[in-house]
């Protein structure tokens, strides 16, 4: 079945009720969609990411009947986990995670440069929270190339754009936020 | 800002970037195709599921028929309403599935 193109098998599983068929699709783009989904939903709800991603191919697998076929299939499927990803982030805003203070304090007292490493945390929850306020395809953009280590092209398919339009993105991204923290009183 | 400040800069922060999202990137579980699968496939009936529900099936109809031996009603209409029933259960049962299926 691993010869199948994405189109014999959405119609194998479509029109067969053929779940090997599913399975395969699946397998194929199990990772992409999983990244995508760590991408939106960001670091604080990474643990909810599988389940975020298994819901998306629920979601895939209930609309199979609804494809065409006008744009790819990958196209498809990338383009409904996103639309996910974003309802479900929209929701989990409301019960952000919160880390204690103390726990914080504790880690870092016990390390030798317990200051330089407190400044460098500080620094870093500082630049993710300025990427949390910047818009959703550039966090997205930015999340793939420099924490889940895609390439240009994967996000180029990932967020159904040219590799161009990508790389636009990661500068006027990196401009954006070499402004914010600027703001901030942290110079880059 | 000059030209090459704003490059420094924009070097800067690909560097701040980096540190910032050094975390481990997370995987997906290896089970996370076959969980998907079994979320998707439809429920079957066991063999011993169907067994209950077809003795169900014939002790309600035989029950019926006990119940209603003594009303004023012909022995065909009966017939007829069991039978109008059971094709009717038949037909929600598709359409149901096709709901199930549409999602």
């Amino acid at each position: 079945m691993t010869d199948f193109t994405d189109d014999q098998l959405v119609i194998r599983c479509r029109d067969h009720q053929d779940q090997d068929a599913f399975g395969q699709l699946v397998h194929r783009y199990q990772d992409r969609v999983f990244r995508l989904v760590v991408s939106i939903l960001g670091q604080e709800f990474a643990p909810d990411a599988e389940d975020v991603a298994q819901e998306v191919f629920v979601r895939i697998h209930h609309a199979l009947t609804t494809w065409r076929g006008d744009a790819a299939f990958g196209t498809w499927v990338y383009r409904i986990t996103f639309n996910h990803a974003l309802n479900v982030k929209a929701r989990m805003r409301y019960r952000a995670p919160h880390v204690p203070a103390d726990v914080l304090a504790t880690r870092a007292g016990d390390a030798p440069s317990a200051d330089r490493q407190l400044d460098a945390a500080r620094r870093h929850a500082l630049v993710l929270a300025c990427v949390h306020e910047l818009p959703e395809i550039y966090q997205s953009a930015l999340r793939l190339h420099y924490w889940l280590g895609a390439s240009m092209s994967e996000i180029a398919l990932m967020l159904d754009t040219p590799e161009n339009t990508v790389k636009s993105y990661l500068h006027r991204a990196r401009k954006l936020l070499h402004v914010m923290l600027q703001q901030r009183g942290i110079h880059a | 800002m000059r030209d090459d400040e704003l490059k420094d800069g924009m070097d800067g922060m690909d560097a701040l970037l980096r540190a910032a999202m050094s975390d481990p990137a997370p995987v997906a579980s290896p089970t996370f195709a076959q969980d998907v699968v079994r979320h998707t496939t439809p429920r079957r009936v066991t063999g011993a599921g169907r067994i209950v529900l077809y003795a169900y099936a014939v002790v309600a109809v035989a029950l019926c028929v006990w119940l209603m031996r003594d009303l004023p009603v012909a022995v065909t209409a009966v017939g007829v309403a069991l039978v109008a029933n059971a094709v009717m259960a038949v037909a929600l049962r598709g359409y149901v599935g096709s709901l199930v299926r549409q999602g």
